[in-house]
């Protein structure tokens, strides 16, 4: 298990922090920390509180209990503004990307700054941008692989090149962490390999925090050096991944399955 | 078919109308009415001493003057319209949950503006004419503002609930990395919308140049005024130019909003 001393330095630190929604309780309290430069797949069948515990981590949910700590600054009783600017030092990957279709390519990147910026400073942006912000945003779609989709239209690209457009804004960002949330469950598995590479490699290379949410089992262990499993809410491990018995990872899966047996 | 016979039937026995009624002296002028069709005027039928313009110039002029009134009524209801479905939408509201000082001046916003539009939209373009004309005179200016009242609360309900249909997620994905809600709705879900709210402007567009050319009946000086007074006269032929002229106005129109969508409408993705 990590080193969950609380003085240490960590981009992310859940302390008995869980979040229910009336009656039910999509993630149950836990104690988890996330280090600098950290890279973690969280893996569980749906339901299992992934998103929920993706939401905790950039605050666009707050928990029903314990202690959440982002960046060093516990949020609770955190003005509104102050958690925008907390938000805007993490980059979020949605599962369906909220990238906007009719928008061109280098458009939807730059909306990556719109948390730090005021909001006639993105409309600027937007549409009469300096040569430099272009410059950089061809640079970083050259880094992911599709730089000669700099002004195409979002909607004429394929799901595999709309994943990179939306990693591009989360980089351009300069965030201090990545959280993916299923990035690939929309991809056929071949682009998905090079998708999860291509965000591990450019986490490791620039230092970042990363969170993703992953089905894929074999993925996951392939990519990260840590894994969170989630079952129901709960946290079933949180390893090394080649230290872990498939027993471990099939109890995952299967035991959902033998209690949908049981309820009938 | 046969239910709508019955109570076509029906109604027409309640009004005291008999079958045929339909085909009493109003058709011998439909008759000579409609043959006039094929043969549309390209001269004045029955010109006055004194006209320095060609018919079918005047006409095109008339046109352009209806056009003016509606493009005027248009650029009135679009921003107005734009602003009460901005009041009359929740979609742009920052999180309620961490600003609870707000609710209750959003929440007022929203159900007023909600009302106006109601109001609105609930009075037809001619009666406000009609109302406008009898209490401040005959204008342009009280047309536009007559034609400006309904379509602003049209518009607004129509901006609104497109705005309220639309796909939130760029929104939420903005707002995930800091924007506020106002950033979140500008450059998340306007960017979506703004195809079907343009789209539908021009639509409104063509409805506006219709009721231009109908106001010319009570007064204002349109292509409505020119067909009144042909038909007056029973000129039929020029009446059916006016009415080809009003005809492929609308149909320019038409395709001019097409190309214009589709110029901003995202194509699906392979």
């Amino acid at each position: 298990m990590p080193d969950s001393a609380s003085g240490a330095p960590a981009t992310f630190r859940l302390e008995g922090a869980g979040r229910r929604f009336g009656a039910i309780e999509a993630l149950r309290p836990a104690d988890l920390v996330f280090a600098d430069g950290d890279r973690v797949a969280v893996v569980g069948p749906s339901g299992s509180g992934k998103t929920t515990l993706l939401a905790l981590l950039n605050a666009t949910l707050t928990p029903s209990g314990g202690e959440v700590t982002l960046l060093g600054e516990n949020i609770a009783g955190m003005s509104p503004g102050r958690l925008r600017v907390i938000r805007s030092r993490i980059a979020t990957i949605p599962q369906h990307l909220g990238l906007v279709p009719n928008l061109r390519v280098w458009q939807n990147v730059a909306t990556g700054r719109v948390g730090a910026r005021r909001f006639f400073g993105t409309l600027r942006d937007l549409f009469f941008p300096p040569k430099a912000a272009l410059a950089e945003i061809h640079e970083l779609l050259e880094r992911v692989g599709i730089e000669e989709k700099l002004f195409a239209r979002t909607s004429e690209l394929s799901g595999g090149q709309q994943q990179r457009v939306a990693i591009a804004r989360a980089l351009y960002q300069h965030p201090e962490a990545i959280l993916a949330d299923e990035p690939v469950s929309n991809v056929d598995p071949a682009r998905a390999a090079s998708l999860v590479a291509l965000l591990t490699e450019l986490a490791e290379e620039r230092g970042l925090t990363l969170v993703m949410n992953l089905h894929n089992l074999d993925l996951a262990r392939q990519h990260f050096p840590r894994l969170i499993g989630l079952r129901a809410g709960e946290v079933v491990f949180d390893q090394d991944p080649q230290k872990l018995d498939d027993d471990t990872f099939a109890s995952l899966y299967n035991l959902d399955e033998d209690e949908l047996l049981e309820d009938g | 078919m046969l239910g709508i016979a019955l109570i076509a039937g029906l109604c027409m026995w309640s009004l005291g109308l008999a079958p045929g009624v339909l085909f009493d002296s109003s058709f011998r002028f439909a008759g000579k009415f409609f043959a006039s069709a094929f043969q549309p005027a390209l001269v004045y039928e029955d010109p006055l001493p004194g006209t320095p313009r060609p018919f079918l110039i005047d006409a095109l002029f008339s046109l352009a003057a209806t056009f003016r009134l509606a493009l005027l009524a248009m650029c009135v209801s679009v921003p107005c319209g734009a602003v009460l479905a901005i009041f009359a939408s929740s979609a742009w509201w920052p999180d309620l949950k961490r600003h609870p000082a707000l609710t209750i001046p959003l929440r007022a916003l929203y159900y007023s503006s909600r009302a106006f539009i109601a109001f609105a939209r609930s009075i037809h373009e001619l009666l406000w004419g009609l109302l406008f004309i009898t209490a401040i005179g005959l204008s342009t200016g009280a047309a536009i503002a007559a034609v400006a009242i309904p379509y602003s609360g049209i518009l607004a309900k129509i901006y609104a609930e497109m705005l309220e249909e639309h796909s939130r997620d760029s929104q939420n994905a903005l707002r995930a990395v800091g924007a506020s809600g106002l950033a979140g709705f500008a450059y998340g879900l306007l960017p979506r919308a703004l195809p079907d709210l343009i789209s539908y402007s021009f639509y409104r567009l063509e409805c506006a140049l219709r009721s231009a050319a109908v106001f010319g009946f009570i007064g204002v000086e349109t292509i409505g005024t020119k067909i009144f007074f042909a038909t007056q006269d029973r000129h039929y032929s020029e009446v059916w130019t006016y009415l080809y002229l009003l005809v492929g106005a609308c149909a320019l129109l038409e395709w001019w909003g097409h190309a214009i969508r589709r110029r901003i409408k995202p194509e699906p993705s392979n």
